[in-house]
């Protein structure tokens, strides 16, 4: 029997041996090669990254559940992501029903146990400062409406391009562009008030009118 | 004066524009002070997004073990004829002894070793199918029961590879056609 080889082949090479073989080698690798990213992604759309580990392996297990439904004509990752945003939302959906938090709230001392985001040579202020800095940042991205956080999440933090955001997103290119534009708006206006304490954090700020009927 | 869109400065921001559009933007910002100030901001808060920076991974989710496990679980679950694995003496010892070292299996250990046990889990999978090609799924509930187990293993614990390989260089023999074991009922 022919085996596979696990360090040469594309993602999309991959998919297709899960596809047609059932291959776990393909599936493995493309969980090494992805977890990563997905985690990360999720991390930044729910701002928890308890919840992140979870819907990432349950991005895995439904990427695996679906491999059917993958089109060679387009790209993995895209696929990828694409699963993963849609657990994201309903994630986030059920956790608004139930009226629970977004997000974990941070206390402004930082528990013994959380990792460092400072080298450990940062003197205690500005390690703190940075910690208030990145939790007003990761504040206000839960406070924008998920359509402006999934632009912003794509091409700030993973790094894809407009043109690769609209085929995940299946929009337009200029849709993306313009939501990017209105989200990065919304977040200045919001890390403001999030610096100056005044928000309560209960429900993303609703979409303006021109927005919703663009969704 | 015309002022480029709001969509252009973001393009600009993020580096997505021909250096002939670059250039016109850049004549356009030299000479408006309104549009200065816009980009700013937006250079403002696209430097606030770096202030958050996600932790490092714990090594306990998602190491290399994690990946193996669900592997060996994908493996397993694919072996389509656990449905009807109860149905024998020798297919219900198989189940239990399989059950046994995914309930042992853990990780440590190198890439080589760890590919290697893929390979082996692709063998496996390829031979339990093999075995259970003609079989339907009578037990749906021991299949959904055995597959939530095995999902839990795979999230679970870490062992050595080197046992677990070998473990599945046994079950791999367990399920040849005219292994001794399958004929003994």
């Amino acid at each position: 029997m022919r085996l596979p080889s696990l360090f040469t082949t594309t993602d999309e090479q991959a998919m297709w041996r899960l596809q047609t073989e059932d291959d776990p080698a393909a599936f493995a690798q493309l969980m090494e090669r992805w977890q990563g990213p997905i985690r990360r992604l999720c991390e930044r759309m729910l701002g928890d990254a308890h919840r992140a580990e979870d819907l990432a392996q349950e991005t895995f297990a439904r990427l695996f559940a679906r491999r059917k439904e993958y089109q060679p004509s387009g790209r993995f990752s895209t696929f990828l992501w694409r699963v993963a945003l849609n657990l994201c939302y309903d994630e986030l959906r059920r956790i608004r029903r139930r009226g629970e938090q977004p997000f974990e709230l941070v206390d402004e001392e930082p528990p013994a146990d959380k990792p460092e985001m400072l080298s450990p040579q940062a003197s205690p202020d500005r390690h703190l400062m940075s910690l208030e800095r990145a939790e007003i940042v990761r504040r206000a991205l839960q406070d924008l409406p998920d359509p402006y956080r999934t632009v912003i999440v794509l091409r700030h933090y993973e790094d894809l391009k407009f043109r690769e955001i609209a085929e995940v997103l299946e929009i337009p290119e200029g849709t993306v562009k313009s939501r990017m534009a209105e989200a990065m708006a919304q977040l200045s206006l919001l890390l403001r008030e999030e610096q100056q304490g005044k928000l309560k954090h209960s429900q993303p700020l609703p979409l303006t009118r021109k927005e919703s009927l663009i969704l | 004066m015309k002022h480029p869109a709001r969509e252009e400065w973001i393009s600009f921001l993020y580096n997505e524009m021909s250096p002939s559009e670059k250039t016109a933007l850049e004549k356009h910002l030299q000479a408006c002070a309104e549009c200065r100030r816009d980009l700013a901001d937006f250079e403002q808060t696209r430097a606030a997004l770096n202030d958050w920076k996600l932790a490092p991974t714990r090594a306990r989710s998602f190491g290399r073990g994690t990946i193996l496990k669900w592997a060996a679980a994908a493996a397993v679950v694919l072996g389509i004829g656990f449905g009807v694995g109860r149905s024998t003496a020798s297919d219900s010892r198989e189940i239990a002894t399989l059950r046994a070292e995914m309930t042992q299996m853990a990780t440590r250990s190198t890439a080589d070793a760890n590919a290697q046990t893929v390979q082996l889990l692709a063998e496996l999978n390829a031979s339990w199918k093999a075995k259970f090609e003609a079989a339907q799924l009578q037990h749906d509930g021991d299949y959904a029961s055995l597959r939530k187990e095995l999902e839990t293993v795979a999230v679970l614990t870490e062992a050595s590879l080197q046992r677990a390989q070998k473990q599945i260089v046994q079950l791999a023999e367990y399920s040849q056609p005219n292994s001794p074991i399958e004929n003994q009922h």
